[in-house]
């Protein structure tokens, strides 16, 4: 939990025949993360990446036709069935050819729609077919019955007629000519409903004006409605399918293209990481990483899959300083929050410590110090919970944990304080009302910052340890002298400003181990170059050097004293919380001096406010205090994030998102 | 014996239209009116070519507008001459061509209409036609509203399209599709009296009017996908199915959002900066046309060698005439502006010619 997972580099050398295979292997394991390998590959092999990086393009391009096949279907894409990542990958010539056949499957189906249009128009029409078109608007569609199609009968250009049957291409439509003219003709346009606005914006663009209500269709001429007579007596006589039929007539093409495109994109996916492999000759070099606990899985299903695979691995040591290695964090669930609160400043790197659980534990404390209320407390534990439990929109679960978590610390700080939704005479305070003991509570949070801040250093020492960087972890400023010298001011300071406390070794003993750490941290340098046998020295001038630690010494010494100082704000927080809570009550009473409804109304509005606004300023300052104060002592981040290849990273993607 | 005949079909025309392609500007005169410092000394170069007796009114009435209108004059008697001097098969070709400038005047004045300006402030926009025109121009503007303007073109052949599109702007309130459809009209007009033609007639013609009708779609396409971002069905529509060079594919590609450069890369391997240019289409659109126009200019120059009498003469000198008209235009309103003459030679399609170079 406190250290990323152990990583183990692999190496695979992968004949030109097993790339593929070997490849949706490893995308299909979704443990292996891949390292571009292409800069250790000659020039003149760059160009076979070319190509793989080309049909990467081309399955790009075939799964947007696809999407695009299946949105004018009105289908959407789904999910991969399960076993798609079983059938071998697909050839791009092969998917495209597969995709021409169900497109012309489509436009066959659609043109036997039309005379299935027909059919469906005798439904609504009655023996006198001018005189029901007559009788509606625009839409015959109520009419008509047609509740899965969109009709438009009007009057158009003759001349734009075939240039509106080709700007309609792109959907399965119906368009009829009732009567022409030289000048002008009476056309009946029609379309499955959700490709309702393609068909309104090519009619309008077409100048097809549909006929008005106003017109009296029995003054159409005669040869117009015999057209229309003798369409319906035709449909009549052919047999139709029914609504049902006619709405599932493209589920089969629907789901084959579905499958099609899960395929393709499993292949795009593919030949896109291939293109990253290096390459010699006629063998590939596949670089990556993947958990230890990980590695005996993998190669075993390697091996099986082929024994002329080459597999080269070593463990990476801790003090491995390459940010290039992967980390992934082992955090329980229930600290989702603080890990996300930990990523969004930097991801650790893989030999440093996750501060996650510390910042699970220092983050709620500190925002309980600040906030310290029962009743307010447990309002936001209840709003937490709730969000936790029954999250209403995704990614508010991990907030909820962590106002849940603050919601509880300030609950028990409440307590402390003796404050419950701001009234302080309802429970006895287990310690002081912040207004009443504010120096107490200023020199309370100065110490909690103190014991925050000495946790940072000791993780700086721990991450030392780990690096082997031996100088550093003794002598450094952040390092065992660091610290000594950080407790040794804060002994010497606590004996001047409160003369009757006693310290262990007096205050000339606490002063010595003070210079001592001061000397250690000024020449940490020189010192850890004797023990570990570097040489030289000191690189440079001494003087220079001199000056440049004694400017970090001086440095060190402010940041402490800046740091220490800042954790100040969390008692001023609690005491301006009480000051929030007091104004609350004062304006309460001047709306009801009785204590009436009205009194109640305002303190309840009230604490609704100061948990919505001091909540989040309090959030605010915690983060700062967390971000600034207390990882600036020990925390690099600048870690590389894990992702291991998947057979479909769009969809993991989103899953994840 | 064809060459007899179309000799004694084209004789007459082919004189007048040489006669007056020698009075055409020079480079040398491009060039003095290009570096005419102010509208004034302006005016002075111009007067002493060919639109000089069109000058020839009262100072104080020759504004820029006046101007300009004043020399579109010179072009309307260019199309009444080629009107009258080509054989009866050229006739409705030229007349077609001439109602060009009708189909921008009815724009102008349906704008005036929306706008609701005077006939005073708009008469001297629009462009003066020839005694083949049709249009009742200030009737239109003083019905005061567009639906009884277009009632004004019962007798012409705009009327039919127009009050069939009337239902769009009642519906939508913008003058665009009554333009867009006279636009469509025209041009159908035109492509169906080239194709009417035959032989040599349908040779010459094509190779200008074919390239006119090519640049006129692609820009229509690229204009409404970038300008107007009109779906892929409204572009198709509201474009041209037919082409000479272009084909429906290219404007279907277009439309749906394919690469806009590269039919016109391959209609012209010298525009191989045309990618560049459509980077930014609104900025590189206007020198698009204005290229693709001095093509059509070069086509017509080309029109002049060889075999001269067939229709692409007095064709290829309308188009010269009415680039050599758009030019001075420019000029006129740069002047006006007093903007440099670098700014200037961008826009031009004939005036850009260097003294020394071939004049048209």
């Amino acid at each position: 939990m406190f250290l990323p997972q152990e990583m183990t580099h692999v190496a695979l050398v992968v004949p030109e025949n097993e790339v593929l295979p070997i490849t949706e292997l490893l995308s299909e394991q979704g443990i292996f993360h891949h390292v571009d390998s292409t800069h250790l590959c000659p020039e003149a092999d760059r160009g076979v990446a070319d190509r793989w990086h080309q049909e990467a393009s081309a399955c790009s391009a075939l799964a947007q036709r696809i999407r695009d096949l299946l949105g004018k279907l009105g289908a959407d894409e789904g999910e991969p069935r399960p076993g798609i990542q079983d059938l071998p990958v697909i050839d791009v010539a092969v998917a495209s050819s597969a995709v021409d056949d169900l497109e012309e499957q489509i436009m066959e189906r659609t043109q036997s729609l039309g005379l299935d249009l027909d059919g469906l128009l005798r439904a609504g029409i009655s023996e006198d077919p001018v005189e029901s078109i007559g009788s509606t608007g625009t839409d015959l569609s109520e009419v008509l019955g047609l509740h899965h199609m969109i009709a438009l009968l009007g009057s158009m250009p003759t001349n734009g007629i075939e240039r509106l049957r080709s700007s309609l291409k792109n959907i399965p439509f119906v368009l009829e000519t009732l009567g022409r003219s030289e000048r002008h003709s009476i056309v009946l346009l029609a379309a499955p409903r959700n490709s309702a606005d393609v068909l309104r914006r090519a009619a309008r663009s077409a100048y097809l004006n549909p006929l008005r209500e106003d017109q009296d269709y029995r003054k159409m001429p005669p040869e117009i409605a015999a057209i229309i007579r003798a369409k319906v007596q035709r449909s009549q006589q052919a047999p139709t399918r029914n609504r049902g039929e006619i709405e599932g007539l493209f589920d089969e093409q629907a789901t084959q293209l579905r499958d099609l495109l899960w395929r393709v994109e499993m292949r795009a996916s593919i030949t896109e990481t291939i293109a990253h492999y290096g390459r010699r000759r006629s063998a590939y070099l596949v670089l990556g990483w993947l958990p230890t606990g990980n590695l005996d899985s993998l190669t075993r299903r390697i091996e099986q899959a082929s024994d002329k695979v080459s597999i080269v691995t070593e463990t990476s040591e801790r003090h491995n300083s390459d940010p290039r290695v992967p980390t992934t964090l082992r955090n329980p669930k229930g600290l989702d929050a603080f890990e996300k609160l930990v990523l969004n400043y930097g991801r650790p790197r893989y030999g440093e410590i996750d501060p996650t659980p510390l910042v699970a534990l220092t983050f709620p404390l500190i925002f309980g110090i600040m906030f310290g209320d029962v009743g307010q407390g447990l309002l936001l534990a209840l709003v937490g919970g709730y969000l936790f439990t029954r999250p209403v929109q995704k990614g508010l679960a991990s907030l909820g944990s962590l106002i849940l978590a603050c919601g509880v610390a300030a609950t028990l700080f409440g307590a402390i304080y003796g404050s419950v939704f701001g009234m302080e005479e309802v429970i006895r305070p287990l310690w002081i009302h912040p207004m009443e003991g504010i120096l107490d509570i200023l020199v309370f949070a100065v110490a909690v910052g103190a014991v925050v801040l000495n946790i940072g250093l000791v993780c700086s020492v721990f991450n030392a340890r780990l690096a082997h960087d031996w100088s550093s972890m003794v002598f450094g400023p952040k390092g065992i002298a660091g610290i000594a010298l950080y407790w040794s001011l804060i002994g010497l300071a606590v004996s001047a400003l409160v003369p009757t406390i006693s310290l262990p070794l007096g205050s000339s003993g606490i002063a010595l181990i003070a210079g001592v750490a001061a000397l250690g941290i000024l020449f940490g340098d020189v010192l850890g170059n004797v023990i570990t046998g570097r040489r030289p020295l000191v690189v440079g001038s001494l003087g220079t050097h001199l000056i440049k630690k004694a400017l970090e010494l001086f440095e060190t010494l402010l940041s402490f004293f800046s740091n220490t100082l800042s954790y100040v704000r969390m008692g001023a927080f609690a005491v301006a919380h009480g000051g929030l809570s007091a104004v609350m009550f004062i304006l309460a009473e001047v709306a009801s001096p009785a204590h009436g409804v009205l009194y109640w109304i305002v303190v309840a509005l009230g604490n609704i406010v100061i948990v919505g606004f001091e909540g989040l300023i309090v959030g605010i300052q915690t983060l700062r205090l967390e971000y600034y104060e207390f990882f600036s002592k020990f925390f690099r981040a600048g870690g590389t994030e894990y992702k291991p290849l998947r057979l479909f990273p769009r969809t993991d993607n989103e899953a994840t998102s | 014996m064809p060459s007899v005949v179309a000799a004694s079909d084209y004789g007459v025309v082919n004189v007048r239209v040489r006669a007056r392609r020698a009075g055409m500007l020079t480079p040398e005169t491009w060039n003095r009116l290009c570096t005419a410092q102010g509208f004034d000394s302006f005016l002075a170069v111009l007067a002493d070519t060919a639109y000089g007796p069109s000058l020839q009114i009262d100072r104080s009435l020759l504004t820029p507008r006046r101007t300009a209108y004043q020399i579109r004059k010179r072009l309307a008697d260019a199309y009444d001459m080629v009107i009258e001097s080509v054989p009866k098969r050229g006739r409705d070709l030229a007349v077609q061509l001439s109602r060009l400038f009708e189909i921008d005047n009815l724009k102008a004045i349906l704008r005036g209409l929306a706008a609701g300006a005077t006939w005073d402030q708009v008469r001297f926009v629009l462009s003066p036609l020839g005694s083949s025109s049709l249009l009742p121009s200030e009737r239109m503007l003083q019905t005061g509203d567009i639906e009884k303007a277009i009632d004004e073109l019962r007798d012409t052949p705009y009327y039919d399209t127009l009050s069939h599109a009337l239902e769009r702007y009642r519906a939508e309130k913008s003058l665009f599709p009554l333009e867009v459809a006279l636009d469509l009209d025209y041009m159908r007009e035109l492509w169906t009296r080239v194709n009417a033609l035959s032989g040599e007639d349908y040779r010459q013609v094509i190779r200008i009017v074919g390239l006119l009708v090519d640049s006129t779609n692609l820009l229509w396409a690229i204009r409404y996908r970038v300008y107007h971002d009109l779906s892929e069905e409204e572009t198709i529509n509201y474009t041209l199915p037919f082409g000479y060079l272009v084909r429906d594919a290219d404007i279907r590609s277009i439309a749906s959002g394919g690469d806009m450069a590269n039919p016109i890369q391959r209609l012209f391997p010298r525009f191989s900066d045309a990618p560049a240019l459509l980077l930014d289409p609104r900025s590189g659109l206007h020198e698009l046309e204005i290229r693709l126009q001095r093509e059509i200019a070069k086509e017509c120059q080309a029109a002049f060698l060889g075999f001269p009498f067939h229709l692409g003469v007095p064709v290829a000198y309308l188009l010269l005439k009415e680039y050599e008209v758009q030019d001075i235009i420019v000029l006129i309103e740069g002047k006006t502006a007093r903007m440099p003459r670098e700014a200037l030679e961008p826009h031009l399609v004939l005036g850009m010619a260097r003294p020394g170079s071939r004049s048209t």
